[in-house]
């Protein structure tokens, strides 16, 4: 990975938060202390606000200085809401609303209402998480408590997401008049970019082990079909994070168009990455003990959070077709601003 | 590991390129079938390409005092792109001014430049590639086409093939044996200009599977060539060839190759009175995937301008540019067919039909597939 001064400054803190042990022990949704101390490093790092503006009291970077951040926690295995919390926060202060306290789940898909109650079917870092951003009837968004919910449940065994009931009463916050489905797209860019961080480190570990594990007499890295399967997940891995980049030029983000770009290559390639990772470090690979599964399995995760490959394909499509004078060449010259 | 390819912004001066070449695309454009534009750096037209460089558009990375532009990377980027989109036939020109050029440049002598580098910005001299050899084509080391010195300069013997547009160039930049034997690799190999109206040289074009035939035979029996053909040092050809091949494989021609065929698709798509969905997927699909290649493509573009030899990451991205442009007349076919009772538009099936048959080819060209993994995995640090 290349560093710019920020992604360095960042890179050690987070070096010794992710241990192994740490990533584990936070799956389990009673860690509680865990967490507190986890979240506790980050806000004193100062981190969590940099896409603030100044003058509300953040560092005022933009997306395009500080992604690398959100590269960061996934290349980790970070498994805290920092890139939702640092996203959330972001669109919240550049609407002129000052974010709660502590860290932001964000919902995947909008909130529905059964009875009295309302309903939360996956908010991305919602396990731990203080509070959650979902998208409430269409153009509005609602921040809720998370520790007034009347059901935290995990959202799937091992997940970091959570599913949430609440009565009316634990709502913090309403935002009117937000663009449509923006916490959907929160939650792909964040995944994406959490995403090309994780498929580095799964393409350097893969590396490491290709080049350690001896068979015939040499290390596997040597035989041709190897090779072959890591400059395939390189490429992919390549791609992947050229497409986070894309989606992280807008200062107005979530922008629809590149973000779509950016969930729809990196969730076609999470699987492909993670099964040849798994070809290539053997039945090591699918234990508990060793590190590998926790990044596989993040990858599998965010690939579907939000919408796999084939929904945000869809929406790119639309926008091709309902534009008839575009050409594509002009699409991907500058897809952000040829919709 | 790699370094990350870093989103890289085209300078405002080259950007202004793209419109005047639209514009002049507009009237200067033969007229043509999609068949035919999907051909595009395969069909020479040497009036087209004279035409551009009557706009000083040939050679615009060379230096000014050898008649070229003297611009960056990025210009010929803006340029190609265009081009290519548009499916111009660009073939005449295309191996002098994306390799040949900047080889002669780079490694040729003051004479030399002086002599080629004018005539490959008018147009007047068309180069082809002399690499691979009946027994030599990965493993490009073990060529045998020598040229032995003699009093007046050197005499070629041996052949070259799959010599892309050879039949239609004038000069050959080759790759030849000039001391010891196949067996001592990459020592004693020298590259040569090889004027290709000299008495002992036979070219034979190659018929491929579409018809066309783009790709040439080319017999050398005992050639004289003059002292001033070798091209920069003697025994230096392995370390040349690998300097070119970056500038080979870098292009935009390597995730263009079915562009034309994708903006038709497009358009029959936008006149279907309801959309199928999976139609709709697959658009977004392809324009996701181009938009992510071009952005790796120009970022090797940035690496090239600030004068480094990016050649692992170019690697890369043929091979993953050039695995996306061979599926795509894979998926559109399936898409196509999977209403088999809805009649194809019979210029979208032609320009469907000649990809599909020729597509097998762009991830030969330039360096095999499997040659071009091998590379990547060095740069990983597999050993």
């Amino acid at each position: 990975m290349q560093y710019n001064e920020l992604s360095a400054a960042f890179d050690p803190l987070l070096h010794d938060l992710c241990t192994a042990s740490t990533l584990a022990a936070l799956e389990d949704a009673g860690a509680h202390d865990a967490h507190a101390q986890l979240w506790q490093a980050l806000e004193s790092s100062g981190f969590l606000d940099c896409l603030v503006p100044e003058i509300q009291g953040g560092a005022g970077l933009t997306l395009t200085q500080a992604w690398g951040l959100l590269r960061l926690a996934g290349y980790h295995g970070l498994p805290a809401a920092f890139a939702t919390t640092l996203l959330a926060r972001a669109w919240l202060a550049r609407r002129g609303v000052p974010p709660p306290a502590g860290s932001i789940a964000i919902a995947a898909s909008p909130l529905h209402r059964a009875g009295d109650s309302v309903h939360c079917t996956q908010a991305l870092f919602g396990l731990h998480a203080h509070t959650v951003l979902a998208e409430d009837v269409p153009g509005t968004v609602t921040l809720w408590r998370c520790d007034a919910a009347s059901e935290r449940t995990p959202f799937a065994p091992g997940s970091l997401d959570a599913r949430f009931a609440w009565r009316e009463d634990a709502i913090i916050q309403t935002v009117t008049d937000a663009p449509p489905r923006t916490p959907s797209l929160l939650c792909a860019l964040a995944s994406s970019c959490l995403m090309a961080g994780a498929a580095q480190r799964i393409l350097a570990m893969s590396v490491d082990y290709a080049n350690q594990r001896q068979q015939f007499g040499r290390s596997i890295g040597r035989f041709q079909a190897v090779q072959q399967q890591l400059s395939v997940m390189a490429q992919l891995a390549a791609a992947v994070d050229m497409a986070a980049q894309l989606a992280c030029q807008e200062d107005a983000f979530p922008h629809a168009t590149t973000t779509a770009l950016a969930k729809c290559q990196a969730s076609a390639a999470a699987g492909r990455i993670a099964d040849m990772a798994h070809a290539v470090h053997g039945a090591i690979g699918v234990t508990q003990e060793y590190a590998l599964q926790h990044h596989t399995r993040h990858l599998r995760a965010w690939r579907r959070c939000a919408g796999t490959e084939s929904w945000w394909a869809q929406q790119l499509g639309e926008h091709l077709l309902a534009a008839p004078q575009l050409r594509l060449m002009d699409f991907i010259q500058a897809p952000s601003r040829a919709i | 590991m790699l370094d990350t390819l870093e989103l890289t912004e085209i300078p405002a001066e080259d950007l202004a390129l793209r419109s005047q070449v639209q514009t002049f695309l507009r009237h200067a454009m033969p007229s043509s079938t999609t068949a035919q534009r999907a051909r595009s750096w395969m069909r020479s037209d040497p009036a087209f390409s004279r035409a551009l460089a009557q706009q000083g558009w040939l050679g615009l990375t060379l230096p000014t005092e050898y008649g070229g532009q003297g611009r960056s990377p990025f210009a010929r980027f803006v340029l190609s792109e265009e081009l290519l989109a548009a499916g111009a036939p660009v073939a005449a020109h295309w191996i002098a001014d994306r390799q040949s050029g900047p080889l002669i440049a780079r490694f040729g002598t003051e004479a030399q430049r002086h002599f080629y580098l004018p005539r490959i910005c008018c147009a007047e001299a068309f180069f082809c590639i002399g690499m691979s050899e009946p027994g030599s084509g990965s493993d490009l080391a073990s060529i045998r086409t020598r040229a032995v010195r003699t009093p007046d300069g050197w005499c070629l013997n041996g052949s070259k093939i799959w010599t892309t547009n050879a039949q239609h160039a004038h000069y050959m930049l080759a790759l030849v044996r000039t001391s010891g034997e196949p067996a001592d690799r990459h020592q004693g190999l020298s590259q040569v200009i090889i004027d290709l109206s000299l008495p002992g040289v036979t070219i034979r074009p190659i018929h491929d599977l579409t018809g066309d035939a783009h790709f040439c035979e080319v017999f050398f029996d005992q050639v004289a060539l003059t002292e001033d053909a070798l091209i920069g040092e003697e025994g230096q050809g392995w370390a040349q060839v690998n300097a070119e091949l970056a500038f080979e494989r870098t292009g935009p021609e390597r995730l263009l190759s079915s562009m034309v065929l994708a903006q038709a698709w497009l358009e029959t798509c936008r006149s279907l009175p309801q959309p199928d969905v999976r139609d709709t997927v697959l658009l977004g699909q392809i324009a996701a995937w181009l938009t992510v290649l071009r952005a790796l493509s120009l970022a090797l573009v940035g690496k090239l301008a600030k004068g480094q030899n990016p050649a692992v990451q170019a690697a890369l991205v043929k091979d993953l540019g050039t695995t996306i442009e061979q599926a795509i007349p894979d998926w559109i076919a399936d898409r196509l067919g999977s209403h088999p009772d809805t009649p194809v538009p019979a210029s979208l099936l032609h320009t469907l039909s000649y990809l599909e048959q020729i597509a097998p080819s762009f991830s030969l060209r330039g360096g095999t597939r499997e040659i071009l993994r091998g590379i990547i995995a060095r740069g990983l640090g597999l050993r």
